[in-house]
């Protein structure tokens, strides 16, 4: 029949079509980055017509490889990123096990969102001040126990290992990895496993590294290699926690890019290279850490443990997982007195004096905040829409093709600054370095991949018996997806709105590159003043840039509780 | 026509900008058009942001451009100025010769050198026509056309000066070293009392010209461009005075403060005993803040200290090079000038010669507080001339090598 086989020929036409939107635009999220390495790549190679270099040589990775102390930075890097992931992880496996539906983890959740919005340095800012030898601590005890009328001339920050340092990622990545891990294990059927578990005899603890927790790591595996590159290549928070002498690889590539000497920009792109190099080998023995674990866990599940003695030991562990993130509030709270605060001087416990004087031009930073949410909302509702397109037209297409995978991925794995400087040329020659479309669509692939990993799973479960009675009914499918759809989404996508407004948030780097500083943003702002060494405007800064996910939070609870309140018990994705 | 310039020059007196009196007719015309293309235009002025006073003075300056000239003026918060030559480099790279992204940069020194170098800089001379320039003496103050002794070549507009100065509370340390060798016992006597900003930072690294300059007596070679054939024998007094300091430096030695604002907060903290800042008025600032105690006070040494002058340049690709020197002008007004030089709002000493402005321009500067810390201008008299510029890269490449390389 002619009017058949040419409706299918249109359906498959629309089909290609649609295909090809979706492979197109997730093929767009890796082109930034490969626009980035190509900047990189020809300067490392001694190409740079700007300054006159138009012949490729060795004279780059020369000059870099002679850098004093280059050993000694990698390692530093290596180690502290490797330290501080592999802790994190387990610091949220820990409180995951030990919280897991109980009161505690409600409470505990409040503090996630403003902990993951926060920048870095505002949590190294707070850390210095805590553990100085002039610090907070010692404060609240001298002089009274020490003493001491003049702080200490010993100190541990920073300190020659990096523990400060590793302390302060720890700090920001544990409840990153948390907010991931519990939006992973509302999509499991955590009672069905955990019930099994217990009949086979295990222990919470047990039944927990056997079951459950395998699963989890498989959904936010992908996160947990992105808090693997970041803190390799951390710098704001490694300015102030990391040993200067020398410093992590990170900054000693960023110096290169920020001499005076401008013709250190191509050792410095060798540089941003090596720094790839160093993420490939960390990726390596992550991987065979993975193995590991993961063999030392069959072992005991082979050995019939039940690990019912492991328990009580629970209470403890947890001590260790909730101290980072302790000290990362209490850094905060420090950053709330220090923008009350005027003439606070060891050993004061408290500061001698209220003033508003750092609240004064409080109006001037409105624009900053206006900036910050505009381009928040935007990028995560965009990133939103973007994954919605992918769910419904191509997600096998995607979990498929490897290539797309990994152009989504892309932005997370390679390290910021191995990119940027890149990409900054590469948005100039274009002649829209600077301009909001840019810096939006920047920030949408640093948000989508999170965004992806929280709804897809949440797709993948929905109970469709639910859209097949809508659609008997006669709904159309705008209807459908408006009044079925979306409500049964409803949970997974308050999450990816958080994290995405949480992530948009404290993105720096990216946005100081793209935004070409036309675009100044709370978080800009706030690292600014923070490593300048200004402890009252800084925590004036801090304070307003948590506004904004603490506000979105809010929204998105009230939003939720009046439209969905009746839903509540779906959050699985199904009525079960 | 008569009418309009009546008029315009009528407006000049009356915001004492830049006066129809001495200016040539040709000058006042160029400067009528500049004016004219200036408004409505926006200025992106990248100007390092990390001090609270200087961003509200900007912000200041910037509400008076609006309502007198039609414009606005962006501040672009730096943390480095060189990320700001950075991404004028990444634009010239692209091929991007004009609507770069920014219009004003707050320069000196060594990345004044390497941007004229690399020819990122607006192609022809545009500083000695400003109409205000007629405030200043380039005999009186030489400074203002030699940038570290590198020649400004009128594309860059002085904005203020600045002189290293030593801060210390006087209510732990009655009397401070006031030299090399005297700050050399002192650490040895005080252990863990004394640090610097950790070169390559600008602060650290005037502090170990300042450091070699005294040891050496101001050898002449230092302000010639570098010989690789005496660097070592010129710079030993320096590496020699740093290694016996190090075991005794806060922190052994083993890490130092980022930069001079965090080198401030240690004094306050009480962690060390004497900070350094590269303007006479910054410790009398913190005090009206509470970032230091009271009782701080400054010095400098008895042979003198460090003085440069900072500028205004404008890139070559600038999007509003005439709105851009218009800003530079007024920054370079009596009126804005009196301003910044008032501790309370900013305290960075003008680059105006005294003996050219009017009785009442005059007033306005010697009726100005000096803040409690502040050393008065016959204290501060004794400077020492910035060594050549090629000599910062090659201190910093030797002093990363011997101490932070971990070696």
């Amino acid at each position: 029949m002619p009017v058949a086989n040419s409706r299918r020929a249109i359906q498959n036409r629309q089909h290609i079509a649609i295909t090809g939107l979706t492979a197109l635009t997730a093929l767009l999220f890796g082109l930034p980055v490969l626009l980035g390495l190509i900047g990189i790549i020809l300067p490392a190679s001694g190409y740079f017509p700007a300054l006159g270099r138009t012949h490729f040589s060795g004279d780059a990775a020369r000059h870099f490889l002679a850098t004093p102390g280059l050993g000694l930075a990698s390692w530093l890097s290596l180690k502290t990123g490797l330290m501080a992931s592999a802790v994190s992880l387990a610091g949220c496996f820990v409180i995951l096990v030990a919280f897991s539906g109980s009161r505690m983890m409600l409470r505990l959740r409040h503090l996630l969102g403003p902990l993951v919005a926060v920048p870095h340095s505002t949590i190294a800012v707070g850390l210095v001040f805590l553990l100085a030898p002039s610090g907070w601590l010692m404060r609240l005890v001298s002089p009274a126990l020490t003493g001491l009328e003049q702080p200490p001339t010993w100190g541990l920050v920073p300190d020659p290992y990096g523990l400060v340092l590793i302390l302060g990622l720890v700090a920001k990545e544990l409840p990153f990895l948390l907010l991931l891990g519990l939006s992973a294990a509302v999509s499991l059927p955590l009672a069905r496993l955990l019930a099994i578990g217990a009949g086979l005899g295990y222990g919470r603890f047990a039944s927990w590294v056997f079951l459950v927790l395998p699963l989890i790591y498989r959904q936010i595996r992908l996160p947990v290699i992105a808090v693997l590159v970041f803190s390799l290549s951390v710098v704001d928070m490694a300015l102030l926690l990391a040993p200067s002498l020398p410093p992590p690889l990170a900054i000693l590539v960023l110096n290169g890019f920020h001499d005076a000497d401008l013709a250190t920009r191509l050792p410095a792109s060798f540089g941003a290279i090596w720094q790839i190099g160093l993420v490939l080998v960390a990726l390596l023995l992550w991987w065979n850490g993975e193995r590991l674990v993961g063999a030392i866990v069959r072992f005991c599940r082979w050995r019939g443990w039940r690990g019912q003695s492991a328990d009580p030991w629970l209470g403890f562990l947890l001590l260790f997982a909730i101290l980072p993130m302790l000290i990362g509030v209490m850094g905060l709270v420090a950053a709330l007195l220090w923008s009350f605060a005027k003439g606070w001087f060891f050993p004061a416990a408290l500061p001698a004096s209220v003033s508003l004087l750092h609240w004064q031009d409080v109006a001037s930073y409105l624009p900053l905040i206006i900036n910050s949410g505009l381009l928040a909302i935007s990028a995560t509702f965009l990133a939103v829409g973007v994954v919605f397109l992918w769910l419904y037209h191509g997600q096998d297409l995607i979990q498929r093709n490897r290539l797309l995978q990994a152009a989504i991925y892309l932005p997370l794995l390679v390290p910021q600054i191995s990119f940027l400087f890149g990409l900054q040329i590469g948005l100039s020659w274009a002649g829209i370095d600077g301009s909001w479309p840019a810096l939006i669509y920047i920030h949408m692939i640093f948000i989508l991949p999170y965004i992806w990993l929280v709804l897809a799973p949440a797709f993948a479960q929905m109970d469709w018996r639910h859209d097949h009675v809508a659609s008997s009914l006669g709904l159309g499918p705008l209807r459908r997806f408006l009044s079925v759809h979306l409500p049964l989404f409803a949970m997974p996508i308050a999450a990816a709105l958080f994290i995405g407004f949480a992530v948009s948030i404290a993105l720096y780097l990216p946005t100081v590159f793209v935004g070409g500083g036309r675009i100044a943003t709370i978080t800009v702002e706030a690292v600014s003043l923070a490593t300048n060494g200004s402890r009252g405007p800084a925590g004036v800064a801090a304070m307003l840039q948590l506004l904004i996910p603490l506000a979105c939070y809010a929204a998105i609870w009230l939003f939720l509780k009046y439209r969905f309140g009746r839903f509540a018990t779906m959050q699985g994705g199904g009525l079960t | 026509m008569q009418k309009i310039r009546f008029y315009h020059a009528a407006r000049r007196i009356f915001t004492g900008l830049c006066l129809a009196f001495a200016v040539t007719s040709a000058n006042a015309d160029d400067f009528t058009d500049l004016q004219k293309a200036a408004k409505g235009q926006t200025v992106y002025f990248n100007a390092w942001g990390g001090d609270a006073k200087i961003n509200s003075y900007i912000s200041w300056a910037g509400q008076i451009l609006a309502d007198r000239h039609d414009i606005t003026l962006v501040h672009v918060k730096l943390t480095d100025t060189a990320s700001a030559v950075s991404r004028i480099l990444a634009e010239k790279a692209a091929g991007r010769e004009n609507d770069g992204s920014i219009d004003l940069l707050w320069v000196n020194g060594e990345n004044f050198a390497a941007m004229k170098r690399a020819g990122l800089l607006q192609d022809r001379p545009w500083v000695t026509s400003l109409p205000n320039w007629r405030y200043t003496d380039s005999k009186a103050l030489p400074a203002i056309l030699s940038d570290f002794a590198e020649p400004t070549n009128g594309k860059e507009s002085p904005w203020g000066r600045a002189q290293l100065v030593f801060s210390y509370d006087s209510a732990r340390l009655l009397t401070p070293p006031k030299s090399a060798a005297a700050l050399a016992d002192y650490i040895a006597a005080n252990p863990g009392r004394f640090t610097f900003p950790q070169p390559p930072d600008f602060i650290g690294m005037s502090f170990l010209k300042q450091i070699l300059i005294e040891l050496s007596n101001g050898d002449s070679a230092l302000y010639q461009p570098v010989d690789e054939t005496n660097f070592d024998a010129v710079t030993a007094p320096l590496w020699h005075w740093l290694d016996t300091a190090k075991p005794n430096l806060w922190r052994a030695g083993n890490a130092y403060p980022a930069n001079y604002p965090v080198l401030r907060q240690l004094l306050g903290d009480g962690e060390i005993d004497i900070a350094i800042a590269f303007n006479p008025a910054d410790a009398s600032a913190a005090i009206a803040r509470g970032e230091l105690p009271n009782s701080v006070r400054t010095y400098i040494h008895d042979g003198g200290t460090l003085a440069n002058v900072h500028f205004l340049a404008i890139p070559f690709n600038a999007s509003a090079p005439e709105a851009a020197k218009l800003v530079a002008n007024f920054m370079l007004s009596p009126e804005a000038q009196v301003k910044k030089a008032d501790t309370a709002i900013w305290g960075d000493p003008t680059v105006l010669s005294m003996p050219k402005l009017s009785d009442a321009q005059r007033m306005a500067f010697t009726k100005l507080p000096r803040g409690i810390a502040t050393l008065s201008d016959a204290d501060l008299g004794r400077t020492l001339a910035e060594p050549h510029p090629s000599w910062v890269p090659r201190l910093e490449a030797a002093w990363i090598k011997r101490y932070a390389s971990g070696q």
